[in-house]
């Protein structure tokens, strides 16, 4: 593995066999700190560390030069500042990393759709459907390295493997700034010569039960066989840890997105007995979801409405298009036709909710036509607006409040007493 | 209120009152079927707000009157009866039915309070009914049934002076077919969508019609077309919505440069086999060239299938991954033992274009009825 402070790097120069090694790991070079360098360039080549403020913080991220004085990310920041006194120290901008992060996860995602986030600076691709648009993995990775360098003004290593464990080995080696490839025939040779812990899923506790078992490196798991592997660790786990010694590693890269939500539900600070009044909010909560959906880059197949009356009894409607969407309008419509089959709203509601399921990645790209553009249209100027001047500052007519009634009747408003409860939006 | 009428009779009037409109209402008026007996007839009319029905038959009316009972029943209890004849007679609030031995008597409803029916606005043209039965038949299938997407769960009939245009998509293919009519003199050219399940329901009922008269109400509050023939009248509120403006899809030039002629009944049969070891949903792949059509299906590890049939092709060798039940669909719409397939080209990497499905009268002839056109986006490719 690659010291946190980039001794004992290891890098690729040169082609070489890339044929079977479609997986690619990417992680950022100490990302906070890179990106504080990035906004302010008189820190360049100076300690930093991005943490908690001084006395009791913890630090997020340092750079390398930090790194050099012993400064590591997850260290208390009275220690890593006794190590390294005139680092200077920034507190987190968690926005601002989000936002460059996107664009990182933009240029990855112009190679290949098939992208997994891991964290905000780490992702996995898996680019073998884009050998003939953009050339091999190991090109492809040069290509993404230059491209990151060139439009964000961060570095990045990578790791081009043909499982995603090796490839995520790899990338910790090449750091920071740097490329390897490891060929898939040369992949047990690779592994064999590094520490037992570089296994996914051997702990401190593990490595010692092997330790005491004289199972010190990955070439001892290689060549000790599953067989005497079991009596220590059990047989998933020997089959696991062996399987991952030979470079075998049966996962695939996913986007990770499907089975998800996305919701917005409000408790109302009184009960809500007008149906229009419920059409409000609901409409008003469809159009947050939608929002935040298009957000996502996601489209979703099924609308989910949630009602609980004043007694607490709830109830859930639900449904699923033929077509997933993620305008607005269908969204909407489909959450006011649900609640439209909802009785009993005279009994007093008390809390409504729309949520979104069974989120897709893209846009089916397989239909003659899709969603009229209008409505398209329309939702594009919206997110732009809502980008630029904030949320709700364009939203659908009905949701206006009339003149001089601030408050009126028709316009639910939170619960405040009901504390937490109150107005929550929650991906899942 | 009592009469006697022929069973068969009774019973298909009954069922055409009822099929459009039960199971639908929560207003239990609504979902009843009102028997109205005067004049040696009787009218059986339904309405649920949306559609409406009104039949007239012959009868022995001994007493005139009228009953509101539920269709479900009445339905259920008439298709069944025993004997030829029938006799329905109504004393105070029950509903006697006699048939042979069998008796029943069922509950009414309060006739005072059925909406009134809306009324059969001005008629626009007439149309064979057997056309335009195989027309609704054709376009039906490609009509998304999903009510949550109003627009498209309609067909979009297009009346111009020469002929009537029946369209419909539910985004992954676009069906269509354009039928000759007599139009009435000062009738507009117009656009209206009717609901798919609705004109679904009605060119079954009308084929064996010799002349369907459409009526049509537009540019007011509350738009309707009505659809009758013989004795019998359907009205629907006119679908809502903007229907999008496939046709430019259809009429792209770009169909038919290269082509490949297939037996639709050899295509179907073949489809319909080596999609048996794919999930429902899946695509198979349709490779065109010299040696023929193959079809190829793949389920991981578990099978695989694959045929190949005859074709005459015309242009280069293609290969596009097709939704079987989109295929047969096409296929069997085309109501022709021979059916063109014209591939178009595409721009974007990995996406085969879209293939449009006609009528062909031979195998190597080159005339296409274009009346009939179908059109189908192919999946992506596969890696």
């Amino acid at each position: 593995m690659g010291k946190q402070d980039g001794s004992g790097r290891h890098v690729t120069v040169g082609d070489v066999d890339d044929s079977g090694t479609p997986f690619l790991h990417i992680d950022m070079d100490a990302f906070f700190a890179s990106v504080e360098e990035l906004d302010d360039p008189s820190l360049r080549g100076t300690p930093v560390i991005v943490g908690g403020s001084a006395g009791r913080g913890v630090v997020s991220a340092a750079n390398y030069a930090a790194r050099a004085y012993g400064v590591n990310s997850a260290m208390p920041m009275s220690i890593a500042l006794r190590r390294c006194p005139h680092a200077t120290v920034r507190r987190p901008r968690f926005e601002r990393y989000s936002q460059i992060s996107r664009q990182v996860f933009d240029i990855f995602r112009t190679f290949t759709p098939l992208v997994q986030p891991l964290s905000i600076d780490e992702a996995f691709l898996d680019v073998s459907g884009a050998r003939e648009l953009f050339g091999s993995p190991q090109h492809i990775a040069q290509l993404i390295r230059d491209a990151v360098r060139e439009q964000v003004g961060l570095t990045c290593s990578v790791g081009v493997a043909s499982s995603m464990f090796v490839a995520k080995v790899a990338s910790s080696r090449a750091k920071p700034d740097g490329l390897l490839v490891v060929p898939a025939p040369d992949t047990q040779t690779f592994l064999a010569g590094l520490p037992i812990s570089a296994l996914w899923g051997v702990g401190p506790v593990t490595a010692k039960r092997l330790a005491n078992f004289g199972v010190l490196s990955i070439s001892d798991v290689q060549t000790a066989g599953v067989g005497s592997l079991t009596p220590i660790l059990g047989e998933r786990m020997a089959q696991h840890i062996h399987n991952l010694a030979l470079g075998i590693d049966p996962r695939a890269v996913s986007d990770d997105r499907r089975d998800k939500s996305i919701g917005h539900s409000s408790t109302f600070h009184t009960d809500l007995t007008a149906r229009a009044d419920c059409d409000r909010a609901v409409l008003r909560f469809a159009t947050d979801v939608s929002a935040r959906l298009r957000a996502h880059g996601l489209v979703a197949h099924t609308v989910v409405l949630t009602v609980r009356f004043g007694d607490w009894t709830t109830i859930t409607r639900s449904h699923t298009m033929t077509e997933p969407t993620d305008v607005t309008k269908r969204i909407a419509d489909e959450a006011r036709h649900l609640l439209s089959a909802v009785s009993g709203i005279e009994r007093g509601v008390r809390l409504l909710g729309v949520r979104v399921e069974n989120l897709v990645g893209d846009r089916a790209s397989d239909v003659l036509w899709d969603d009229p553009d209008e409505w398209r249209t329309m939702d594009e100027v919206v997110d732009a607006v809502a980008a630029k001047f904030g949320r709700n500052t364009v939203t659908p007519a009905s949701l206006l409040r009339p003149r001089g009634a601030r408050r009126a009747s028709g316009q639910p408003e939170p619960r405040k007493p009901r504390g937490d409860s109150a107005g929550s939006s929650e991906i899942s | 209120m009592k009469f006697q009428s022929n069973k068969d009779v009774l019973a298909s009037a009954i069922i055409f009152a009822t099929k459009l409109i039960v199971g639908k209402n929560s207003n239990p008026l609504l979902s009843g079927i009102r028997i109205e007996a005067a004049d040696n007839a009787v009218t059986l009319s339904s309405f649920d707000h949306d559609v409406s029905t009104k039949t007239t038959i012959p009868a022995d009316v001994d007493t005139e009157g009228v009953v509101l009972v539920s269709g479900k029943m009445i339905s259920d209890i008439v298709s069944r009866l025993p004997h030829e004849q029938v006799s329905f007679t109504l004393t105070d609030t029950k509903l006697a039915i006699v048939s042979g031995s069998a008796k029943f008597a069922l509950a009414t409803m309060p006739v005072a309070d059925y909406p009134n029916l809306p009324e059969v606005p001005p008629a626009v043209g007439t149309i064979d009914g057997e056309d335009f039965a195989e027309a609704i038949a054709q376009v039906g299938i490609a009509a998304l049934r999903d009510d949550g997407q109003p627009a498209i769960g309609n067909i979009s009939v297009e009346l111009s002076p020469e002929s009537i245009s029946f369209t419909a998509t539910d985004k992954y293919r676009i069906a269509s077919r354009d039928i000759a009519w007599k139009k009435n003199d000062g009738a507009d050219s117009v656009q209206v969508l009717v609901p798919a399940r609705v004109l679904t329901e009605v060119g079954k009922m009308f084929h064996q019609n010799d002349e369907v008269t459409i009526s049509l109400y537009v540019g007011g509050e509350k738009e309707i077309i009505a659809l009758s023939a013989g004795d019998k009248v359907v009205t629907s509120s006119l679908g809502k919505g903007m229907f999008p403006n496939v046709r430019r899809l259809l009429d792209d030039k770009g169909h038919g440069e290269s082509y490949a002629i297939v037996s639709a009944s050899e295509l179907i049969d073949a489809t319909r086999r080596v999609s048996l070891v794919i999930e429902k949903d899946n695509a198979l792949r349709f490779s065109f060239d010299e040696n023929g059509l193959q079809l190829e299906a793949v389920n991981g590890e578990n099978a695989q299938g694959s045929e190949i049939v005859d074709i005459h092709l015309v242009g280069e060798p293609v290969v596009a991954w097709l939704k079987p039940k989109l295929v047969i669909d096409g296929l069997t719409g085309a109501h022709s033992q021979f059916v063109r397939l014209g591939f178009t080209s595409s721009s974007e990497p990995g996406k085969a274009g879209p293939v449009l499905f006609t009528a062909h009268t031979g195998r190597d002839a080159t005339d296409v009825q274009a009346s009939y056109r179908y059109l189908m986006q192919p999946n992506l490719l596969p890696r």
